[in-house]
């Protein structure tokens, strides 16, 4: 199974790619954000491109690996086709600016930029203008792609690194899709109007089963049905046959230098395959630890913030598996974390020298979640200090007082019910003891009741 | 006011001598009464008078006004004008009205001209003749019965018969020249991107440029001072702010050299090659160096011109689908219109584009090197603006035949060069124009040459 | 209604002459680099500042559904339904 992906998403600038319109089409009336450039008068010209697009383009393709094109000049080419939502009967779309990325396995053929056609509704027949214009960068793949779920994967882990950028435009998403996929030696199906990670997965995973049930599969254009989650053919109407590309004569080509593409990359945001990379040389982290830091950058720049004084194996681990499901369980994005990096050391270094537990040590990160303050602080607050060792034995001791059926158990061999004894303990203490500790006294203290 | 140079006017105007009010007043009541047998004007500003008192008004105040103060302009119908319709003398737009103001609109206003009206012109520019209008023919007012060449033929009719002080048209392969010779005035087509191209709807974006229609060499100087200069929300233009003619248009020709190829010989009507000949007598006898150039690609200017342009048509045509304004283009338009389209679609397809359009790109560079090197040797380039004199309207003509007329202009805009016309003599009654054409942004040259052949009798 | 199968035969067959001519004039010529443009520069780029007036937008917006052949009441552009719309 060959299945490859062309993906379009909004460069986050403030003007248009060709003309001064600004770019907050969702927030305005219909056709206000408009000019004569972007409603295709007669007469109009584009004004020279939007250098931060270009530029976004560039540190798009660097976070995937690619090599910028800097021999030759980029033409802006005219694509010829006939559609309402087209104003000047042909999209201005430049020829690739980077080519040879790779990203999670999937190798990427090309970058280049284009404009957004303006939104056309189909079923009510209305045009708005307002998007019209609004720089695209586009992403083709090769079709290294295996199967629907790898797709799912490939698809989360792009926007995910689109987003290291900053240079793509925020929630909500802006993801368009067309995808291709051959089953074993079979035609190519094309699939358009896909607009997000779970559409894809959905209408691969049709695809796949339709072409598994037809006999002879053709090569086709076919367009995926969101409500029904389904694809059907399209019509050879919507589909031109030639686009009669020509550089647009009304713009000069792009050459992009070696300086420009060398300043982006020492100005921009580490990809995260890169990072990744790095943390685990310069910290001598696990893989799979590094894996899980590096997917949203606030998350892996915390990282090295506390590895500055924090033990970075302890930590990588730590912020993993306690902070990572705190946060999952919140559903709170690491930028929205309201606590300092101080005040996540000093709770790191509290846990790593054992002053508290582990178990304390999340139920602090809870709170301070909440609300942030110092976690010496929030450990008097919970009355989460430390249990003295009289009281933690007299709790034992009333446990096991309480609990004959279990003791008795226990000694005739049921090891579980030390575990539900160690529970009762917990009870008990309200979480406040070290169940390291419980287990510990248990022992000793059934042991001593034994003999 | 006939027969008053421009600059007198303008004095005129600003002295107090003549209103403004006045003059307009007088050139809207003959355009009323003249222009139907010349069909040159298609719609008439009704903002105009108001402009003028509003010039009248400063000039009483004694504030500054501008360098066309009170001038009456015409404007070619493929020039946005806010509020007029810009039609292309076509049905596919004849309800558009403008949305926006061309660039060279609003430098005009900032000035102070005053836009007149909308002219006639062959439709979409596609025409060297003046008859393809939707809304029929432009005559020739120097040459009754003849046509007054295009497709700036409305600018040029009005200019000629004194409807108008100055016109704007434009020039794809010739079609201010033309006109202007053919109607015996003055025309000029700057250097392509000199003049913002924003707000001119396009024939061949790599070709067009707007210019000058005058009745004298200092109007049309004065014209083009004021539309020329970087528009910075337009891709292709020259890094020129602002250019200065009138102190460099002193008409002396010591030590200039002037070109001449044997190939203008060889392509022109005989008739018309006399009146060229006695210019450049002329033009010797008032001190310039005449060099003999090789211009031996020459010919094969036109069909390459052609290959290209119909190319970049069918791409410009293609927002006119009567969604957003006006009809769909192949629905109305007239046969020259729909031949070029069909062309340019057939020959931009994947699988001729190498044949047909990149090779026609290859072919443009040989003869912009034959012209650079001639220009190179040379002050300018001194020869007849078309190989034959203009037929009758009407009179039934293949379109070949209508191409023929581009020979000699397509290669100034195939190569980057400015080229400007001026009345050199007559033929049966029939004006015909010498076309001088310079080097890239070298349009003082050849003003200076339009310049002193207005000395000759 | 224009395009009558002998207009567009017609049309066509003139279409071809000049295209036949330059095929002919170009044969004997020598490569050359192509002139996609007349001026040499690159990357003449515009930086991303929101210039654009919005007054100006504003009479635009105006004078642009103005001019629309049919439009809405919060002012889309109407055209055609899609043929393979549900």
């Amino acid at each position: 199974m060959k299945i490859g992906f062309e993906i379009h998403e909004q460069m986050h600038t403030e003007s248009k790619l060709f003309c001064e319109c600004p770019t907050n089409y969702r927030d305005v009336d219909p056709n206000t954000n408009v000019c004569p450039v972007c409603t295709g008068m007669p007469g109009a010209k584009p004004s020279p491109p939007n250098k931060k697009a270009i530029e976004s383009a560039i540190e798009i393709a660097l976070m995937l690996d690619c090599d910028i094109v800097t021999q030759k000049p980029i033409h802006i080419q005219r694509k010829h086709y006939d559609y309402p939502d087209l104003p000047s009967g042909y999209q201005r779309t430049s020829l690739p600016i980077a080519e040879n990325g790779e990203l999670a396995g999937v190798r990427i053929r090309e970058v280049h930029i284009e404009e957004d056609p303006g939104k056309y509704d189909p079923v009510q027949g209305k045009v708005d203008f307002n998007r019209s214009g609004i720089p695209l960068v586009e992403i083709i793949t090769k079709p290294d792609i295996k199967s629907p779920e790898e797709a799912r994967e490939f698809l989360q882990s792009l926007i995910r690194t689109l987003e290291y950028t900053n240079k793509i435009r925020p929630e909500p998403s802006t993801l368009r899709a067309d995808t291709n996929i051959s089953l074993e030696g079979g035609q190519r199906v094309e699939i358009k109007n896909i607009n997000s990670v779970k559409g894809a997965f959905k209408a691969l995973k049709y695809e796949v089963m339709r072409q598994k049930r037809t006999e002879k599969v053709e090569r086709e254009t076919r367009s995926y049905l969101e409500s029904q989650m389904i694809t059907v053919p399209m019509r050879s109407k919507e589909i031109a046959d030639d686009y009669r590309y020509i550089p647009d004569p009304n713009l000069l080509p792009i050459l992009i230098n070696q300086k420009q593409v060398s300043e982006i990359k020492n100005n921009m945001y580490e990809a995260p395959h890169l990072r990744k990379k790095r943390i685990i040389e310069e910290y001598g982290i696990e893989e799979n630890v590094a894996e899980v830091l590096v997917s949203e950058r606030e998350f892996v720049d915390l990282f090295e913030e506390v590895a500055k004084e924090v033990d970075p194996n302890f930590a990588s681990k730590w912020l993993k598996n306690r902070l990572r499901k705190v946060l999952n369980y919140l559903e709170m994005p690491p930028k929205q974390i309201p606590f300092s990096i101080e005040q996540l050391t000093k709770l790191l270094k509290m846990i790593k020298s054992e002053e508290i537990t582990p178990e304390k040590g999340e139920l602090i990160l809870r709170e301070m979640v909440k609300n942030p303050d110092d976690p010496e602080k929030i450990l008097e607050k919970l009355g989460l200090e430390e249990m003295e060792k009289s009281k933690l034995e007299r709790s034992v001791e009333e446990v096991i007082n309480e609990n004959e059926e279990a003791v008795e158990d226990f000694k005739n061999g049921k090891d579980e019910a030390l575990n539900y004894l160690s529970g009762q303990v917990m009870k008990k203490t309200e979480g406040k003891a070290d169940p390291r500790e419980v287990m510990k006294l248990l022992k000793k203290l059934l042991e001593e009741q034994g003999e | 006011m006939v027969g008053i140079s421009t600059l007198e006017k303008l004095k005129s105007i600003r002295r107090g001598d003549l209103t403004a009010v006045d003059h307009i007043e007088e050139k809207i009541d003959e355009i009323k009464d003249r222009d139907e047998g010349i069909n040159s004007f298609l719609e008439i500003n009704q903002d105009s008078i108001e402009k003028a008192k509003e010039i009248d008004r400063k000039i009483e105040k004694g504030d500054e006004v501008g360098k066309l103060a009170g001038l009456g302009i015409g404007i070619k119908s493929n020039i946005n004008v806010k509020g007029l319709k810009a039609t292309c003398a076509s049905k596919t737009l004849e309800n558009y009205t403008s949305t926006y103001n061309a660039v060279v609109i609003e430098r005009i206003k900032q000035e102070d001209g005053i836009i007149l009206g909308m002219n006639n012109m062959d439709e979409f520019a596609c025409g060297a003749s003046g008859e393809t209008s939707y809304f029929g023919p432009t005559k020739n007012p120097a040459a009754a019965g003849k046509i007054p060449g295009g497709s700036s033929s409305g600018p040029a009719a009005a200019v000629a018969s004194g409807l108008c002080d100055l016109a704007l048209g434009s020039d794809t392969g010739g079609s201010i020249r033309n006109p202007a010779s053919h109607c015996g005035i003055v025309g000029l087509k700057p250097t392509y991107g000199l003049v913002p191209r924003e707000g001119l709807i396009d024939l061949s974006m790599s070709f067009d440029q707007i210019g000058p229609l005058s009745p004298d060499v200092e109007g049309a100087a004065l014209l083009t001072e004021v539309i020329a200069g970087k528009n910075n929300t337009e891709g292709i233009m020259h890094d020129v702010k602002s250019v200065e003619y009138m102190d460099k248009i002193n008409p002396d020709l010591e030590e200039m050299k002037i070109g001449i190829s044997p190939k203008f010989r060889e392509l022109t009507d005989s008739k018309i090659m006399e009146v060229i000949d006695d210019s450049i007598d002329f033009l010797e006898g008032e001190g310039a160096e005449i060099v003999n150039v090789d211009l031996p690609n020459l010919e094969k200017a036109m069909p390459t011109y052609y290959t290209i342009l119909s190319v970049e048509f069918f791409s410009a045509t293609r927002k006119f689908d009567g969604r957003k304004y006006g009809h769909k283009i192949e629905d109305v338009c007239g046969d020259e219109v729909l031949r070029r389209i069909v062309r340019g679609k057939h020959i931009s397809q994947k699988e001729f584009k190498n044949q047909y359009y990149q090779r026609a790109l290859q072919v443009r560079t040989l003869i912009k090197k034959e012209l650079e090197k001639a220009l190179n040797e040379t002050d300018v380039l001194v020869g007849p603006t078309v190989p034959k004199l203009p037929h009758d309207i009407g009179e039934d003509i293949t379109p070949s035949d209508m191409y023929a007329y581009d020979y000699l202009t397509t290669p100034a805009n195939l190569g980057g060069l400015c080229g400007g016309v001026v009345p050199a003599g007559e033929k049966n009654g029939i004006p015909i124009g010498l076309q001088i054409q310079g080097s890239t942004l070298d349009e003082a040259s050849v003003l200076r040459v339009m310049k002193k052949m207005e000395e000759k009798e | 209604m224009w395009l009558t199968e002998n207009r567009e035969e017609k049309i066509k067959k003139s279409a071809e002459e000049i295209i036949d001519k330059f095929s002919e004039i170009e044969k004997n010529l020598p490569t050359e680099e192509k002139t996609y443009y007349l001026l040499s520069s690159l990357n003449v780029l515009r930086s991303d500042k929101k210039e654009s007036s919005e007054e100006k937008r504003k009479s635009f917006r105006k004078n642009f559904l103005r001019i629309m052949p049919e439009k809405d009441d919060e002012g889309n552009l109407k055209v055609e339904v899609a043929e393979w719309s549900e």
